[in-house]
């Protein structure tokens, strides 16, 4: 169930800009700016907090953005079901991580991740959400690509084993959500990750 | 001596200067080295003095060190200048009219002693913001008349700018600002990341992806009207938008199919084409010039490199051989050269790819350089980089002969994407 909040960005027109501007259109482009904005609807999901303004041709930001409640604690520490389900737990490893440009996984994770598909086929109404994580260096697109490998390489280990594909959610967001801030291998190496949450 | 007097009102200034034919100063130093300049205290002199040290190709002479201040050509003492080894000098001063405040400003051959172009702008009540305007504009004039090449003064740059709260908390701003950092308007606020803007080539809009509903979908926006539509948001990942020259297509990286793949979207009937079909994730595509091709991100290798493929589809061909991370991608106006970053050794730097003659010349010598895009004249780079752990924006010479630093005070930046030359509709 979804609550949408609505964000009306309304225009203001920033008095003394549109005598100002009318000259200047001509040589310097742009003609929009000494209008009022239109009154604007935004649409946004429950989970994070957006606002649109707009440019204009002199500086000032035609808009006023309303304060609304922004519930992406939530995004942080998802609700975690997996623990009351079917009597039966999954693995409390839910952190996985990497190698520099790598998407194996290997060694004890491996075995972990098998738990998980066993407690997913035992469970087939359970959903797991595989987020896939990269460290800061470099391109963030191709972050963002290296975390959704890294994710498919989880949601690969899983359907191996036998767990429906229909319960797993893939998603990426690169390097933009690191665990540590630091800036080197250190931290590096906390944020090349998969976080496996199981949300309701 | 022929004095050639160049009057440019502001509302004819695009047409008239393009179809002056003026006396031509000579550089002999070339673009190689910055050329001396001095332009003399005025309002606006400021602006316009770092306009021409941020392109790299002055070396404005320090007001500090005039030995005089002339407002116009009647007032040059050339025997100050030429003490100074400045050849060209700008001077300018503010007259009162009936029909409001005038800025006169003269361009002078110090060593010939003569009028170069003559500029005359109505400004109104010459508020920060007009001024401002005025002086981006006399730098464009100042650079065509002594380079030839158009000036990206007037020109802006989009990006991403952060801030980290308390409990793990951000707040993403996408903004644009003047080319030097200044003037930054926020165009978005989100609790979300945001990246990779980019510039439609009329400079109205803005392509980019938002995590607003907790995925990477991409967005288009409107930058004088704030109006947003969510563009793609096909199963997987939404990311890497490009806008074709013509304005009709978007090049996007999408994994609707399972695997990180080039799609273009037209724009019109909001229909997708597959582009890249291979095992690799494929990313970050870039149009050239001309629309005929698109270089991208690919590592079907094993590592990730650049190549292209016809904006038709086809085979791709591969671009980069020399080291082990190529990624980002962006054409030069000319379709000649193509900077990307290049990661080597732990160090993380930009480069510029000789297309034809596949000639890579790296140009930062920093050790965490991100998103280089080209400004619209080909003749700088901006990109971002690290400093004191805080998202910085410098600008090189494409060249590589000059890096300096934007001026964005005490904010976190990401993603900078260099506008088109913003003309009239």
């Amino acid at each position: 169930m979804k609550r949408v909040a609505i964000v009306a960005v309304l225009g203001m027109l920033v008095s003394g800009c549109s005598s100002l501007n009318e000259s200047l259109n001509g040589a310097l482009g742009g003609d929009s700016s000494g209008e009022p904005a239109d009154v604007e609807v935004i649409e946004i999901s429950e989970m994070e907090s957006v606002s649109a303004g707009s440019a204009t041709q002199d500086g000032a930001v035609e808009g006023e953005q309303v304060a609304f409640e922004n519930q992406m604690q939530q995004a942080d520490a998802p609700m975690d079901m997996a623990q009351s389900a079917n009597g039966l737990s999954a693995p409390a490893q839910r952190l996985f991580f990497f190698g520099f440009d790598s998407s194996s996984i290997t060694g004890e994770d491996l075995s972990v991740v098998q738990a998980h598909a066993a407690y997913l086929i035992n469970n087939p109404v359970m959903i797991v959400r595989l987020e896939g994580h990269a460290d800061e260096r470099g391109s963030r697109e191709y972050n963002l690509a290296l975390g959704e490998r890294r994710a498919q390489t989880m949601s690969d280990l899983l359907i191996a084993e036998g767990v429906n594909n229909g319960q797993i959610e893939i998603l990426s967001y690169g390097e933009e959500k690191p665990l540590e801030m630091g800036h080197e291998e250190a931290f590096w190496a906390q944020n090349r990750r998969v976080e496996l949450t199981y949300p309701q | 001596m022929k004095q050639l007097v160049v009057l440019c009102w502001f509302w004819v200034l695009g047409s008239l200067s393009g179809s002056v034919s003026a006396l031509e100063i000579t550089i002999t130093q070339g673009n190689e080295a910055a050329l001396p300049i001095a332009v003399a205290p005025f309002a606006g002199s400021g602006i316009i003095s770092n306009d021409l040290r941020l392109s790299g190709e002055f070396a404005p002479l320090s007001q500090k060190k005039m030995l005089s201040r002339p407002t116009q050509i009647s007032e040059v003492n050339y025997t100050d200048w030429r003490l100074l080894q400045v050849p060209t000098l700008l001077v300018g001063r503010m007259v009162s009219k009936p029909e409001g405040k005038q800025l006169e400003v003269q361009l002078i051959n110090v060593y010939r002693q003569q009028l170069i172009a003559h500029y005359r702008f109505s400004v109104g009540n010459a508020n920060a913001k007009r001024m401002r305007k005025v002086a981006h504009t006399i730098s464009n004039l100042v650079y065509k008349k002594l380079t030839g090449a158009d000036g990206v003064f007037s020109t802006h740059v989009a990006y991403v700018s952060v801030v980290n709260h308390k409990n793990r908390k951000r707040t993403y701003t996408l903004e644009i600002a003047d080319f030097d950092g200044k003037n930054a308007q926020v165009l978005l606020t989100s609790s979300a990341p945001l990246l990779s803007p980019s510039w439609s080539p009329d400079g109205r809009k803005l392509a980019y992806v938002s995590f607003e509903n907790r995925r990477s979908e991409v967005w288009v926006q409107e930058v004088y009207t704030g109006k947003r539509t969510k563009l793609a948001s096909f199963k997987g990942k939404n990311s890497a938008p490009a806008w074709s020259p013509d304005g009709r297509k978007l090049a996007l990286s999408l994994s609707r199919d399972g695997n990180s793949e080039i799609y273009l979207m037209d724009l019109k009937k909001k229909t997708i084409q597959r582009l890249t079909r291979n095992r690799g994730a494929d990313t970050e595509p870039a149009w050239s010039p001309d629309g005929k091709r698109i270089a991208f991100l690919s590592d079907r290798s094993g590592r990730p490199q650049i190549y292209q493929v016809n904006a038709t589809g086809g085979r791709a061909e591969r671009l980069t051989f020399k080291g082990r991370y190529n990624t980002t991608p962006d054409w030069s106006a000319d379709g000649k050269r193509i900077t990307f970053l290049q990661g080597d050794a732990g160090r993380y730097r930009i480069a510029v790819l000789d297309v034809e003659s596949g000639v890579v010349r790296l140009l930062s010598n920093n050790r965490q350089d991100e998103s280089p895009s080209f400004a619209p004249n080909g003749r700088l780079i901006v990109y971002a980089t690290q400093q004191n752990n805080r998202g910085i924006l410098e600008i090189s010479s494409a060249d590589g002969g000059s890096v300096q630093r934007l001026s964005l005070p005490g904010k976190d930046v990401r993603e900078p994407a260099w506008s088109p030359f913003l003309r009239t509709k």
